[in-house]
């Protein structure tokens, strides 16, 4: 069939499955899945953030009890955190915030929900696979849960997992080998996930959809999907290496002086494997993000998409440009004069495409009818705290001044203000704005509000604050900073920085209260409550098994508004044909 | 739109699927022997003081029979779907050609372990099992796939005919994953034993 047939359309509709077990747990169904990814990501965030509150605990107010729980986590230290499970708290937190909670929401839950649904298919190519993705996935979440309780402890090398602290000399104990083994398996995941999403979004298009009448988030998932599959294996060779050197005795990234002499291993080898996927690993935390501000700030503006075509560009030329930038977090490690220079330039350059996009975005508000819900609550909030971490980004991106604010709190500040606060606020305006498409009733928008300021107000504080922290010279990762006399001072900032943190972690109490009762006792959903064109909003909330009775033909591109020569409403959907304004049929 | 010419030359989903997932692998494979090339590159001597090189002679003969059984592959693709016997035989062939690689691959770290040479020892000796090992451990999951075409393939021509039969994209994804295989035993090959 899929010889014959030009688009690679399945025209037959596969049965509905009929069973709790194949209808919710071993679903090929990519709505489905998209629903576990979404259920497992939000357990985890909720896990991941609980930690960084101890965190910010430790630092604001070290050798004090932690309120409330602490006493039942910390029996031994009358509910102090001690200084080793610090070590542990921020490397978890890292990891299962990148690998198992926003990659699940952003890549596994939006990608598959909207890829199909965008690009009008009935579902991924290839379903089987798909599964597969989420059970890896699912695995990998024991193995790391699991390895928080082990003897030892859990990985407390950082969620880089640099030797040598990562060495089996330093960090004994399987708590480290179930942390390689389960991101080993989020990566597995990934791939499996990432294969698909290129097949499916290069095959099974409708007809009539080129590649620029994607939607941008489609753009933003697909190219993510790329750089998963191209840099994730490089992950997995670092992580394999530093297996087997903790297992099995050999020394590749063991230095000379450490090990037995003559065996000559390098650490700095790993850094290098490991930012090769690192750096664009960002990027594959964030495009879908911008992918998904794009279209919203078009959606809700009630404008085309300023510049969309130069947009996606963009996105391709920062991917690009994502491979051969990642010199940047080494600069500190030694790399010849030459080298550094070529990846300041390298890294620099990045900001052009940046910009464009970014000038885009501010295009599409320009004199827009904006409608402030909370989905483009979210989306704006994307992009302001965007624009601050890509901003300070430049200070790390050259070579002078990253020198001085290596690993200090700027780092911090930088990374999460980009890859943290923006994917996550991107992330919330994605589940906002599809959750009525994914369950067939609308979230409460006066909850979403107060869940937005919540979010947005306390981010910026906490992570602008800490661009200070990080100038007044505060390391990252130290359990107690006023140990240091010339960080004595910051105590007050710290405290107020946690106290910001508190409230953001209350405040995502609020959108969980949400998310629950809207899912059993929302507003019904219409079909297309948000009044845009794209194809998922042809068809009904939640849309059936199958998707599209008939797989529809697409006349017009994904930012279709207050087009002059539509009267009675300001929006076209991708899939209607109206005489006069909407391309030729092929 | 064309003719139903032009898209039945266009690639099927699954041997796309095939090609990204060979990319990927590339990544990973490529990321071992840069591994090992930067390693390499800091030693004065290569392989370092005290250790015998990786001897010729298994590795060469492995060569040999790994190209052979990509060959078989390619003439059993050539035989597919309009004479079954024929391209069942063949990658069958292939098949057992693949089996005698694992063979020779183990009677290589037999040799080598023989000769003193340790993993633990030095990078030289970590990087010679690891990555060869790693190879291997490709090489038999694929094997795998190789058996399961005509497990699968036979019982579909018997009960459901040849034109099902003919559909199957099988045999040639998996013989492109087992080309790509040996394309990166050669690459191996030519930097760990002969350069």
């Amino acid at each position: 069939m899929s010889h014959h047939d030009s688009h690679d359309h399945d025209d037959h509709i596969h049965p509905e499955p009929t069973t709790f077990i194949s209808k919710y747990i071993i679903s090929y169904d990519h709505k489905v899945i998209a629903k576990q990814f979404l259920f497992f990501g939000i357990l985890w965030a909720f896990l991941g953030a609980f930690m960084s509150m101890l965190i910010r605990w430790a630092v604001a107010y070290p050798g004090v009890a932690f309120p409330v729980v602490g006493k039942l986590l910390y029996p031994h230290t009358e509910g102090v955190i001690p200084p080793d499970n610090y070590t542990m708290l921020f490397t978890m937190h890292g990891t299962i915030m990148i690998f198992f909670a926003i990659t699940p929401i952003l890549i596994g839950c939006l990608g598959n929900l909207l890829i199909p649904l965008m690009i009008g298919a009935r579902d991924m190519i290839f379903p089987w696979l798909n599964m597969a993705s989420f059970w890896v996935m699912a695995a990998s979440g024991i193995v790391m849960f699991y390895s928080l309780f082990v003897p030892g402890g859990a990985s407390a090398a950082g969620w880089t997992s640099y030797p040598t602290l990562a060495n089996s000399q330093w960090l004994p104990g399987s708590g480290h080998d179930l942390w390689l083994i389960a991101v080993f398996l989020a990566g597995t995941s990934s791939l499996l996930g990432a294969i698909n999403y290129i097949t499916t979004v290069i095959r099974l298009r409708a007809p009539g959809m080129g590649f620029f009448d994607m939607p941008l988030s489609i753009w933003g998932l697909w190219l993510t999907a790329i750089l998963n599959a191209l840099f994730i294996p490089v992950l997995a060779a670092g992580l394999i290496l530093l297996y087997i050197d903790r297992n099995f005795g050999t020394t590749f990234f063991m230095a000379a002086s450490i090990s037995q002499a003559g065996t000559q291993g390098d650490p700095i080898l790993y850094q290098h494997l490991f930012w090769i996927f690192g750096h664009p690993e960002v990027y594959i935390i964030i495009l879908p993000a911008w992918g998904i501000v794009s279209d919203l700030l078009s959606f809700f503006a009630r404008k085309p998409a300023f510049g969309a075509k130069a947009t996606a560009w963009s996105m391709v030329a920062i991917s690009v440009l994502s491979m051969v930038v990642y010199g940047h977090h080494m600069f500190t490690t030694g790399l010849s004069p030459l080298l550094t220079t070529a990846f300041t330039m390298l890294t620099l350059v990045i900001s052009i495409p940046s910009g464009i996009f970014f000038l885009n975005w501010l295009g599409t508000l320009w004199r827009g009818s904006i409608v402030l819900n909370t989905p483009m609550w979210f989306t704006l909030g994307t992009v302001f705290t965007f624009g601050l971490g890509g901003l300070t980004g430049l200070h790390l991106g050259a070579v002078s001044t990253n020198m001085l604010l290596h690993n200090t709190y700027f780092v911090v500040g930088h990374f999460h203000l980009t890859m943290a606060v923006a994917s996550l606020l991107g992330s919330f305006a994605g589940v906002y704005f599809w959750f009525p498409k994914m369950f067939g009733r609308m979230l409460n928008e006066r909850l979403g509000k107060i869940h937005f300021w919540m979010t947005f107000i306390p981010s910026v504080v906490i992570f602008c604050s800490m661009f200070i922290l990080g100038y007044a010279g505060m390391h990252r990762r130290i359990y107690n900073p006023y140990e240091y006399n010339f960080l004595q001072h910051l105590m007050g900032l710290n405290r107020f920085i946690s106290i910001f943190a508190f409230t953001a972690f209350a405040g995502q109490f609020v959108f969980l209260y949400n998310f629950v009762w809207s899912m059993f006792s929302g507003v019904k959903s219409p079909a297309n409550p948000w009044k845009v064109g794209t194809l998922e909003w042809t068809v009904p909330s939640p849309p059936p098994h199958h998707n599209f009775d008939t797989i529809p033909v697409v006349y017009n591109g994904p930012h279709e508004f207050s087009n002059p020569k539509v009267k009675d409403r300001d929006w076209i959907s991708q899939s209607e044909f109206i005489e006069g304004v909407s391309r030729q049929p092929v | 739109m064309t003719s139903a010419n032009a898209s039945r030359s266009r690639m099927s989903p699954s041997e796309l699927g095939t090609w990204v997932a060979m990319a990927s692998f590339g990544m990973l494979f490529g990321t071992f022997l840069l591994s090992y090339l930067l390693a390499r590159v800091r030693f004065p001597v290569w392989p370092p003081i005290g250790a015998d090189p990786v001897p010729l002679g298994l590795p060469t003969l492995s060569t040999g029979v790994l190209v052979l059984s990509s060959f078989f592959v390619y003439k059993a693709n050539q035989c597919f779907p309009s004479t079954p016997q024929s391209f069942f035989k063949k990658w069958n062939f292939s098949l057992a050609l693949g089996l005698l690689f694992l063979v020779l691959q183990g009677a290589l770290w037999i040799q080598l372990w023989n000769q003193g040479l340790r993993a633990q020892d030095h990078i030289f000796g970590g990087t010679v099992y690891v990555l060869t090992g790693l190879h291997a451990l490709h090489v038999f999951v694929a094997l795998g796939g190789l058996v399961f075409v005509p497990l699968k393939l036979k019982p579909l021509l018997k009960t459901r005919g040849l034109e099902i039969f003919s559909k199957s994209e099988a045999p040639k994804n998996m013989g492109l994953f087992w080309h790509f295989l040996g394309v990166v035993w050669i690459l191996m090959y030519l930097l760990l034993v002969l350069f």
